[in-house]
């Protein structure tokens, strides 16, 4: 055997590992680390219904190595609060409860940085405790005024560790009253899949986590069955990225629902839900202010529309001020949406991604631009003075974010990082005009 | 495995093995340099990556016949490319699956397959023959619940590997020993197999 022979065999067997040996890599998990037998919240009583909301501000951190950044943005539900930094779109999302006979508030969680997989603990309590009593009580009446503001000290952690490095952070300003003028989308809820945020992207588990991950909107990607009932997806294969099971294989809407159940589960284990459970907990499950239908067919518009209207009306029902619109993503579901028999009833919103002449001519509410498309700041600002909503969508990265933030003034921005956008608004943004139907 | 590495260990040494000294004829002709050669295997295929959860199944099977056809250009050079035309069956299960509000509880049966479009390199050494290649599998689900069976399929990607030993090897034909192993990258699933192959020149020059 010559050399050359030699040399070549040796390369064909290199070769070989080149191109077999990334099949045997082991993916990354990313940890999702809780405070061993529920930590100090596993005793806790919970705080009464709004009272966290008196803690939301934008902060300075005093400490707090973790989040790397001067200040951040506190932001909170009915029972959580969150932590945003833009260094690395760092977050915490830690549950809250009262503890010592109500005398104190203490915040249990994680944080993560968004851009990479680093995370840890994250323990918290409230000062001073004449505030941490009040929110616990729930009684706002025995404070001065103006209040104290509030002060948040404890420790963070690394990975799966009990933490131990001091954390703390100063009420610095109050937020930005964003309400109805500006909106975090969270693009198909709280992250996405491959982010592994805590749930799979449109799973319940997802929309429900939405709004402690900063956003006030989420953008839901919807499919139709093969049986005519609209589900949760966002493409148009079932593919390893998302969905897991040995017989989830193929174009989604082969599938009837039944089909789905049996043999389908999104990437983290949950049920595909349909566009209804989604909608019914969107309604009962958070407080959510918005929904945005992403219709991936034609076909898909006109089930989205009667749900649509069915769960508007029972929205009004139950007072809660949310708003559902269907997307219109391109010319096919434009006509899908306007020729529909019987047309949409009055007031159902609705979103298009075309040119701002379409959105005039469907009557519909919001323009929903795709950001790479550059700002288009005077198609925004003729826009809202008509009277519509701007959401562009879909923004992650802080130097656009940023760019967008300041030469233009959208109603909201789609993001797989709500808590990034939510921290950067709150720090550079402009309100839009109080016009907009959002 | 245990047993599929012992048959594998049996081919090669079956293929390596010494064989008598060929009478060499004065007047031989010069053997043609280049061969178009038709192959086809059958092997007794195990999915070895588990495609599914067998908790709560009635009935799993992930063993069968596969079949496969190849074609391959034998140059004087150390490699010889080829194409190869497999069909793999995956994968089967009965279960009672919670089809939650689309049905409560009902038997749903499924089955996965797969045909392999293959190209790759063969390199030759005495009687053992190594392939390696890339292609596209073609994944195909029949998936039957509450009476109503749908079938999909979707192309993915994926490698390829076999190792043949020919226990006889005659100047035009072959027979021996296959293993193969398919991992389908979409599907994530890898397949073993193992069983006999034949493979005949069809051109020579």
């Amino acid at each position: 055997m010559s050399s050359d022979a030699s040399r070549a065999r040796a390369l064909f067997v290199l070769a070989l590992a080149v191109v077999l040996g990334p099949s045997c890599t082991i993916r990354d998990t990313v940890l999702h680390p809780t405070f061993p037998d529920g930590g100090l919240l596993a005793g806790s009583a919970p705080v009464p219904q709004g009272a966290l909301a008196h803690l939301d501000g934008m902060f300075r951190v005093r400490e707090g190595g973790v989040f790397g950044a001067d200040q951040v943005a506190v932001h909170t539900t009915r029972d959580t609060v969150s932590i945003f930094a833009a260094p690395n779109a760092a977050y915490a999302v830690m549950r809250a409860g009262c503890i010592t006979g109500g005398t104190e508030l203490v915040l249990e969680g994680a944080w993560r940085h968004a851009t990479g997989t680093n995370t840890g603990l994250i323990r918290l309590s409230l000062g001073p405790s004449s505030l941490a009593t009040a929110v616990c009580s729930g009684d706002f009446t025995t404070l001065p005024v103006p209040p104290p503001p509030p002060t948040f000290e404890g420790v963070t952690g690394s990975g799966a560790a009990m933490p131990g490095v001091a954390a703390g952070f100063d009420f610095d300003h109050a937020l930005k009253a964003t309400e109805g003028r500006f909106a975090v989308v969270g693009h198909h809820g709280a992250c996405a899949t491959t982010d592994d945020c805590g749930a799979s992207e449109n799973s319940l588990e997802s929309i429900r986590m939405t709004e402690a991950f900063g956003a006030s909107v989420v953008e839901l990607d919807v499919h139709i069955s093969a049986d005519g009932i609209p589900f949760l997806f966002h493409d148009d294969q079932f593919n390893s990225r998302l969905a897991t099971g040995p017989f989830c294989h193929g174009p989604v809407d082969k599938f009837t629902l039944a089909n789905l159940r049996a043999d389908c589960t999104l990437k983290f284990g949950e049920t595909i839900p349909t566009l209804e459970e989604a909608l019914a907990t969107v309604l009962d499950d958070t407080d959510l202010r918005g929904v945005w239908l992403d219709t991936k067919l034609p076909a898909v518009i006109a089930p989205s529309v009667r749900l649509v209207e069915k769960y508007t009306a029972l929205a009004a029902q139950k007072k809660r001020r949310v708003k559902i619109a269907v997307g219109i993503p391109d010319t096919d579901s434009l006509a899908a949406y306007t020729g529909l028999v019987p047309p949409p009833a009055p007031g159902t919103l609705c979103l298009v991604e075309l040119e701002p002449a379409d959105v005039r001519s469907a009557g519909c509410g919001i323009w929903g631009p795709d950001w790479t498309e550059g700002p288009s700041a005077s198609d925004v600002s003729a826009l809202q003075a008509d009277g519509h909503a701007v959401v562009f969508w879909t923004m992650d990265e802080q130097t656009f974010i940023d760019a967008y933030l300041t030469t233009t003034t959208p109603n909201g921005i789609v993001t797989d990082r709500p808590g990034l956008v939510f921290q950067r608004f709150q720090t550079l943004g402009t309100l839009p005009p109080d016009r907009a139907q959002l | 495995m245990r047993r599929l590495l012992s048959l594998l260990s049996l081919a090669v040494a079956l293929a390596l093995a010494p064989r008598g000294a060929r009478a060499e004829g004065p007047t031989a002709p010069p053997a043609p340099r280049h061969a178009i050669e038709v192959g086809v295997a059958e092997l007794f295929e195990v999915t070895t990556t588990s495609p599914g959860s067998p908790a709560g199944a009635l009935f799993t099977r992930r063993v069968g016949s596969a079949v496969a056809l190849s074609i391959t250009y034998r140059t004087p050079y150390f490699l010889s490319p080829f194409v190869d035309v497999g069909y793999y069956p995956l994968y089967q299960r009965t279960r009672v699956a919670d089809l939650g509000t689309a049905g409560g509880r009902a038997l749903a049966d499924g089955t996965l397959e797969a045909v392999g479009f293959i190209g790759g390199f063969a390199l030759d050494l005495s009687r053992v023959r190594l392939r390696a290649g890339g292609g596209a599998f073609d994944v195909m689900v029949r998936s039957s619940v509450l009476g109503a069976t749908i079938r999909t399929a979707e192309s993915d990607m994926g490698y390829f590997l076999a190792l043949d030993g020919y226990v006889f090897k005659a100047p035009r034909f072959r027979v021996g020993i296959e293993v193969r192993a398919a991992f389908i990258v979409e599907a994530a699933v890898t397949s073993v197999g193992i069983g006999f192959t034949f493979s005949g020149d069809a051109i020579r020059f």
